[in-house]
């Protein structure tokens, strides 16, 4: 299945779609009040990304002074473009071991619920740079 | 007959002395006096004389895991008789009441634990050398002739809790466990998981003596010094977590791990002593993730039958975790052992013998 192929894709669009996210108007606010600091593991290509809802910042790569995550979710970064495109059932995911969550379920599945909004910028990033073929050729899970 | 005897008691919180007690006579048609001739220390010994739980004083007698021999009998009792060899479940139960005929032996209202203060009845303590057992039809079981007193006293406490653990979680044959907490409770899980046609066992410890102990019962071990629990447990379940956990330490710490290493849907077996402890995840948390939580007091009066008979056919050797026997006059130097982990497991002989 299409996926993102180089760490540096990962940067660029997924950790876009989190600063996107961070700039919202609407949806800023709603990050920052979570009070989560979430750190996502990727597999295959690898990638750390932690995000700093509270402190509006996005963090790329294992390396530096990170922030203290309170969520910190592993995947393959398959499952990470899947659920980005929106066809990823975030709860399930977790129930059938696609994802390892630590920390608060319930903070978890509320960000996943306001990530919604972000999923048809996260497919026109990808568009809008030629890679239609990570969109068309994804199934869902 | 003398009217004292010696007895294991609190001196100051965290500290026990042997001294002379009066020796108990019987009080009720139902009591037997037993001549103790085998205590056992149990964590949750420590709990009461640390004071984790509340209302041990000055003096009270401790130990509930006790093998001795039935001295007398009240007019009342039919299934004991002097001379015989018996193992006491940690705490007496009617048999005949509401909660006793659906086994729910903790909320029978005679329920009182041996040595448990004065929040679970004040009932003297078995760390003696003779004991008043109520109800004692229900309470005193004889043990086979061949069985050592090392074996049997196992069967009183936590044998039965460490087995009813698993059995009340639930265990499937083929299902991941995981015990937080491989002390000698911890340990007789991981001993008798194979009973239940578990897959693989994880034994998650801080202490490099107890995580090899589990080891050499079969357990995969997890240093929670080394690295975070839950990624040796998801690392080697799919992914999935375990399917049922058995916290058996007591502790806010050891809850929290119990949550991170269960699987969603699975279950959290309870079988440490919890008094005032916060709950490790929110309700809502839980109730997302479908985790059973099963609070257990062990259960002897249930088990202790196949118990015995497992190990009479030589499927559990729980005396096989003992470290130290001593006796009963050296209790206060056992006490130390155990709580600062130089001692695995300690049995007291009292010098009497059948």
């Amino acid at each position: 299945m299409a996926t993102l192929t180089s760490t540096d894709d990962v940067y660029t669009y997924i950790g876009g779609i989190f600063r996107e996210a961070l700039a919202d108007p609407v949806l800023g606010p709603q990050l920052a009040a979570s009070g989560v600091v979430l750190r996502l593991d990727y597999r295959h290509p690898d990638a750390v990304l932690v995000v700093d809802f509270p402190g509006g910042t996005v963090h790329l790569g294992p390396d530096g002074e990170l922030p203290k995550a309170n969520i910190t979710l592993s995947m393959e970064t398959e499952l990470a473009h899947q659920y980005w495109l929106g066809r990823v059932n975030a709860a399930a995911a977790l129930a059938k071991g696609q994802a390892r969550a630590k920390g608060s379920i319930p903070k978890i599945l509320k960000l996943a619920a306001l990530a919604k909004p972000l999923f048809p910028r996260y497919e026109a990033s990808l568009r809008a740079a030629g890679l239609d073929r990570l969109v068309d050729e994804v199934g869902v899970r | 007959m003398t009217a004292t005897m010696r007895a294991v008691v609190l001196d100051v919180p965290g500290r026990v002395r042997v001294q002379e007690v009066p020796r108990p006579t019987l009080e009720s048609a139902t009591d037997a006096i037993v001549r103790v001739t085998t205590a056992a220390i149990c964590g949750s010994d420590l709990h009461l004389v640390d004071r984790k739980i509340p209302g041990m004083e000055k003096g009270d007698v401790v130990g509930h895991e006790f093998v001795g021999i039935v001295e007398d009998i009240g007019d009342a009792v039919t299934t004991v008789r002097p001379g015989q060899r018996v193992v006491a479940s940690m705490f007496p139960a009617c048999g005949h009441c509401r909660s006793c005929m659906r086994h729910q032996y903790r909320t029978c209202p005679s329920f009182q634990i041996f040595g448990g203060g004065p929040g679970f009845g004040d009932l003297l303590g078995a760390q003696t050398d003779y004991v008043r057992v109520p109800l004692a039809d229900m309470t005193l079981v004889e043990i086979p002739e061949a069985m050592t007193d090392e074996d049997a006293v196992f069967t009183g406490d936590i044998l039965a809790t460490a087995y009813q653990g698993l059995a009340e979680g639930g265990v499937r044959r083929g299902d991941s466990v995981a015990v937080v907490g491989a002390g000698p409770v911890g340990q007789l899980a991981v001993m008798c998981a194979p009973l239940f046609g578990v897959d693989q066992v994880f034994a998650i410890d801080l202490v490099p003596e107890r995580l090899e102990a589990a080891k050499a019962l079969g357990a995969v071990p997890v240093d929670a010094r080394i690295g975070d629990p839950s990624d040796a447990v998801f690392d080697q379940t799919g992914n999935l977590g375990a399917d049922v956990v058995l916290e058996a330490v007591g502790n806010e710490a050891a809850l929290e791990t119990a949550w991170s290493v269960v699987r969603t849907g699975g279950t959290v077996a309870m079988i440490g002593v919890l008094y005032d402890e916060a709950w490790p995840v929110s309700a809502g948390d839980n109730w997302l993730r479908a985790v059973t939580v099963k609070p257990i007091v062990g259960d002897p009066l249930t088990h202790r039958h196949e118990l015995l008979r497992l190990i009479e056919t030589g499927k559990l050797d729980p005396a096989g975790i003992i470290s130290h026997t001593m006796d009963l006059d050296d209790a206060a130097e056992a006490y130390q052992l155990f709580k600062e982990h130089r001692a695995n497991k300690i049995v007291l002989k009292t010098g009497a013998t059948p």
